[in-house]
């Protein structure tokens, strides 16, 4: 399996570590490389399009980073995963479905299939696994995915509006979200950075109501929190750690203690420890709003980068 | 009597009609047109910039990787191209009419 060091050696200076996010965790969490791909919020390349904004060069950067993760899978073969972690379309503002966003990036789309991506289904893609939830079809795209170390389930991999209570698209909040989004997104046409905007703001009130804890100051009488998933995450691991889940894991088969994501748009890597264990999280940030951010894991070490 | 004359008046001047009609050629027709030749592996792009924006773009269907798709135009031309074929039914040598070529055309 590759290091992160060697990695970056064969980047050839396009991928530099993102602010000091780089942490090497208490154990091993992947048996292979593992390279996660936040939100791309792919379009129809009209002027609401968050993949391009405006930067025809942002999709040459793109295709600059699968160009390089090809040649990787080509080497690495079966030692490689890559990860899509969600909002690979952006469907909630899309004119149509993805039919069309995949005329608009033939070569970007047929890439991310060659270098035999995983994808994990985001709010804004969620249509995908409804369209034909009857039959079963869902184009591939998984609610989570996870990965192994030592014959134990280590890293869990999902997009993040899970936990998040305004996107959650099993609530009615997580609906009425939507909606406010495709009024957002039609107000792009008047105004192209209005979702960036409005997002900003939206997230500093929710950051600043999660990090000191004004719901919950009972029960977390630290006052800081430092990423606003980072409680329901921690759940969410110890309850698998637990055997308490629907899913075919025993406890015996799991060991969980990084949870990757994307979704908030805003890169963090923290740890914490709690019940005798160290728990990690990984916001891998996004691909879109200038972030050009991925996520890697390589046995115990982890980093978020950017491609420059 | 003098429905008969109106009649056969009418008629002649119907089937007149028909002869001030120039025959029309494809070169005029396509005059009007912007075409594209449609083959295996023409590429979307092309016909996209001939024929713009389709007027449905379905969802995938299933069993796809979301790479296979039908995008579907309403009111646009197409001019297909043919010509004979040699076949043998029964024993016997036939000809049927087969497409060669086909173009799709958007009025300018």
């Amino acid at each position: 399996m590759l290091t992160l060091d060697d990695l970056i050696g064969k980047a050839e200076g396009k991928l530099r570590v993102y602010k000091d996010f780089r942490l090497q965790g208490d154990k091993n969490i992947t048996e292979k490389l593992a390279i996660c791909i936040p939100d791309m919020h792919l379009l129809e390349r009209g002027p609401n399009d968050d993949f391009l904004d405006g930067n025809p060069e942002y999709e040459k950067r793109f295709l600059g980073l699968l160009d390089f993760l090809l040649k990787l899978r080509q080497e690495e073969e079966s030692n490689l995963e890559i990860i899509q972690l969600g909002d690979m379309f952006d469907l909630w503002q899309a004119k149509w479905n993805t039919n069309m966003i995949v005329a608009a990036y033939p070569s970007i789309i047929g890439l991310i299939d060659e270098i035999k991506t995983i994808y994990v289904v985001g709010n804004h893609d969620i249509d995908l696994v409804r369209w034909y939830k009857d039959k079963g079809e869902t184009f591939g795209r998984r609610w989570r995915y996870y990965s192994k170390a030592e014959g134990k389930l280590r890293a869990i991999y999902e997009h993040g509006f899970q936990a998040d209570f305004a996107n959650n698209q099993d609530s009615l909040l997580g609906a009425i979200g939507r909606e406010v989004t495709r009024i957002v997104g039609m107000m792009e046409y008047i105004y192209p950075d209005i979702d960036v905007v409005l997002g900003s703001t939206w997230d500093s009130i929710v950051r600043a109501f999660s990090k000191y804890n004004v719901f919950t100051p009972v029960r977390d009488p630290q006052g800081f929190n430092a990423h606003e998933y980072l409680r329901f995450y921690i759940d969410l691991l110890e309850k698998y750690n637990r055997g308490d889940t629907l899913d075919q894991f025993g406890p015996d088969e799991i060991d969980l203690s990084l949870a990757v994501i994307g979704h908030t748009h805003t890169a963090r890597l923290v740890k914490t420890p709690k019940n005798g264990r160290i728990y990690y999280l990984m916001d891998c940030g996004s691909w879109v709003d200038g972030g050009h951010e991925i996520g890697v894991i390589s046995g115990g070490d982890m980093a978020i980068f950017q491609w420059v | 009597m003098k429905r008969i004359t109106i009649l056969f008046i009418i008629v002649m001047v119907l089937s007149s009609c028909t002869t001030f009609q120039e025959p029309t050629t494809l070169g005029r027709v396509k005059s009007s047109l912007n075409c594209t030749t449609y083959k295996e592996g023409t590429s979307w792009s092309e016909v996209s910039k001939v024929m713009g924006p389709p007027d449905i773009a379905p969802i995938p269907e299933t069993g796809t990787d979301l790479t296979n798709n039908t995008r579907i135009y309403k009111d646009r031309i197409i001019i297909f191209y043919t010509e004979m074929k040699e076949v043998v039914e029964w024993g016997k040598v036939r000809f049927k009419e087969v497409v060669t070529s086909m173009e799709f055309c958007k009025r300018k």
